[in-house]
């Protein structure tokens, strides 16, 4: 039978550094983390409106940031988003005190007035990619707000696909954490299994260029400056394929069946596809596997085409498809694990979240159902894939789980990168 | 005709039009226009006054009385001129038009002409949106009184509640210390464990329910509280 620490029922706490969202909150939340965008904000401090606020900080996180933003063409020099590519640089300080201003907003808000509150069990979940030196900093960061404010009773750092494992109650697994920069694939059994790690050079960002093309092919491309244009439209109407080929048939015989036009919301915008549908799978693809000749005339014509790159000693492989990647992470973990681990085959991120429209059954698939396809066309049968639920919760919610579980005499080890940080002790 | 007489045939015109006659005492006005003025009434807010011309005079003369006359539109809402009938030659029209004096021939018979109506003065324009402007301050005066009487009303009731909120959190680290104590004394009768014991002991789930749904049945709880051991 389980047991919970009744100390850790009331005081485990979760921190997910996302890309774009800081997701935290303590085990009384329940079911949903609170969330804020992980950025800050540096004011003028010789502008009006911080004289104004009557402010004193260097940094503004959290809802204020609104209060403070000015009209100014150095706006976007001023508004660090810290975690832009799950990397933060050692020395990029402005960065770093972006990351202490939001990890304290998140401990005071949730401040207890209990009498017995001695500090929270923190577990912080980043990227699996992050180097060393960004876990001492993150304890560094704990250790001084508990020094000033007496909210951290123990902190451990553990990667985002193993929060997400832990989510989904999948003990032996591999997580594909998919998101704007890169995809990362990490197996999983009971621990991270780090050297078995593929990390592929593309994400969201890549269906945005392709997408960005195909609205130059249509005509539109006055609106493919605006990114976030770009994103709608690609959330809007691309595409995952079951096969490319089969599907660009479909989409030319079949022309009324694949017509969409796309409203952009509070404009008078409309994009008009008109015959052109069958480019819709072009976006869905370029995902799963970028290597179709049709994308040749794209990176002719000056889209980025996704290059191997090597950052520290890890790989990024840029034209690697989803199932040679998966293959690949697997193949480098024990031949006996093997067969357990294509069994469940965890797919998280927005980049995975691909719809299929009514009528267009068969032809376009969901994420899970195109990585079966591919593992199969590999030799690879006995797999199961699965979306996670609640994506944008499922690492705060490992977090939660770890904080609850883990027992206090399980200290950090720099070798195996598990265990407490403890920095009060009664 | 007389002068009284006159006087008496416009008095009798205008009552019997319900107006009602006004003693110069009774209006607020510079004292060298009284003698431009015969006869004062009031219908409902205007100020009516009649200048009246009982005999012969020149156009010059004329002239003039319509200059005083149009000046005293700036302190009256109407101003008649009243003229014996037989005169009317003297009467050029476009003069009266122009400068908003209304005319009034009186024939021998006593029968009264109104043959030009008097233009209302902008006096009364101003006038209104002076009172308007007037019964708006009033207005808004009372409620920045009435707002005052409720900041203050509101201002105390936050100065309880913050004296609510004191008493509630002494009396919520009471109740922890209680709840602290009680489990101590409940560990200590069911069999001598100690204090420090009690206190890094697990507990088991109660109630799955409420629990969230992520750590219901998950297989990790087992695996994670296992760090460290397995070693």
């Amino acid at each position: 039978m389980s047991t919970i620490d009744a100390y850790r029922r009331k005081y485990a706490y979760g921190e997910d550094y996302g890309t774009s969202d800081f997701k935290f909150g303590p085990i009384t939340l329940g079911e949903t983390p609170d969330i804020i965008e992980n950025r800050g904000y540096i004011p003028d401090t010789s502008s009006i409106m911080y004289k104004l606020m009557g402010a004193t900080r260097k940094v503004v996180v959290g809802p204020e940031i609104p209060l403070y933003l000015e009209a100014r063409e150095d706006l976007a020099e001023r508004m660090i988003y810290p975690m832009r590519n799950g990397i933060v640089d050692l020395n990029d300080t402005k960065a770093w005190e972006v990351i202490y201003e939001i990890t304290k907003y998140g401990l005071l808000k949730y401040k207890p007035k209990e009498r017995d509150f001695k500090g929270f069990y923190v577990t912080a979940a980043i990227s699996i990619i992050a180097p060393k030196y960004m876990y001492e900093k993150l304890f560094e960061i704990h250790e001084r707000i508990n020094e000033e404010y007496g909210l951290v009773r123990a902190v451990t750092i553990i990667p985002q696909p193993l929060a997400v494992a832990i989510a989904q109650k999948k003990t032996t697994c591999v997580v594909l954490e998919s998101g704007h920069g890169n995809t990362q694939i990490s197996p999983i059994s009971m621990y991270p299994i780090r050297r078995a790690i593929v990390t592929l050079n593309r994400g969201g960002s890549d269906a945005n260029y392709i997408t960005a093309e195909i609205l130059r092919d249509l005509g539109y491309g006055d609106l493919v400056q605006e990114e976030k244009l770009v994103r709608m439209f690609k959330e809007a109407v691309g595409l995952v394929p079951a096969d490319l080929n089969k599907a660009i048939e479909f989409g030319k015989r079949e022309k009324e069946k694949l017509r969409t036009v796309f409203k952009v919301p509070g404009t008078r915008i409309e994009i008009d596809m008109g015959d052109q549908g069958w480019m819709r799978f072009l976006i869905g693809e370029y995902v799963f596997n970028p290597n179709h000749e049709i994308y040749e005339s794209y990176w002719k014509r000056g889209m980025p085409r996704p290059r191997d790159v090597k950052i520290g000693d890890r790989i990024f492989y840029g034209m690697m498809d989803m199932a040679e990647a998966v293959i690949e992470a697997v193949q480098r973990t024990p031949i006996e694990l093997q067969p357990y681990l294509y069994r469940e085959i965890i797919l998280s991120g927005g980049n995975f979240a691909w719809k299929v429209p009514q009528g267009l059954e068969g032809v376009a698939v969901d994420a899970a159902t195109k990585m079966r396809i591919m593992m199969k066309e590999k030799g690879i049968e006995n797999v199961s894939v699965s979306l996670t639920k609640d994506p944008q919760y499922s690492v705060w919610r490992g977090c939660i789980v770890y904080s609850v579980a883990v027992p206090d005499d399980y200290t950090w080890n720099w070798e195996r990168m598990e265990g407490w940080m403890i920095f009060t002790k009664e | 005709m007389e002068y009284s007489s006159l006087i008496n045939n416009l008095k009798e015109y205008f009552t019997s039009r319900g107006f009602q006659i006004l003693v110069k005492g009774e209006i607020q006005l510079p004292e060298e226009f009284f003698e431009y003025i015969d006869l004062l009434f009031r219908d409902a807010r205007n100020i009516v006054a009649i200048k009246l011309i009982p005999d012969l005079i020149s156009k010059d003369q004329l002239t003039e009385v319509l200059t005083k006359a149009a000046v005293l539109r700036e302190y009256i809402d109407k101003v008649y001129v009243a003229i014996s009938a037989k005169y009317k030659a003297l009467v050029n029209g476009r003069l009266f038009t122009s400068s908003g004096i209304g005319l009034i021939l009186v024939s021998e018979d006593g029968e009264i002409n109104e043959v030009i109506p008097p233009r209302p003065s902008p006096r009364r324009t101003k006038e209104i949106i002076h009172t308007e402007i007037v019964n708006e301050i009033k207005a808004l005066r009372d409620e920045i009184l009435r707002l005052k009487r409720q900041y203050s009303d509101l201002a105390r009731k936050v100065e309880e509640l913050k004296e609510l909120a004191k008493e509630v959190e002494e009396l919520r680290g009471r109740v922890s210390e209680l709840s602290a104590s009680l489990e101590r004394r409940e560990v200590i009768s069911l069999g001598g464990v100690s204090v420090r014991e009690k206190e890094e002991a697990t507990v088991s789930i109660p109630n799955k329910e409420e629990l969230p749904s992520y750590l219901r049945d998950n297989p990790w709880l087992q695996v994670l509280s296992r760090r460290g051991k397995e070693r």
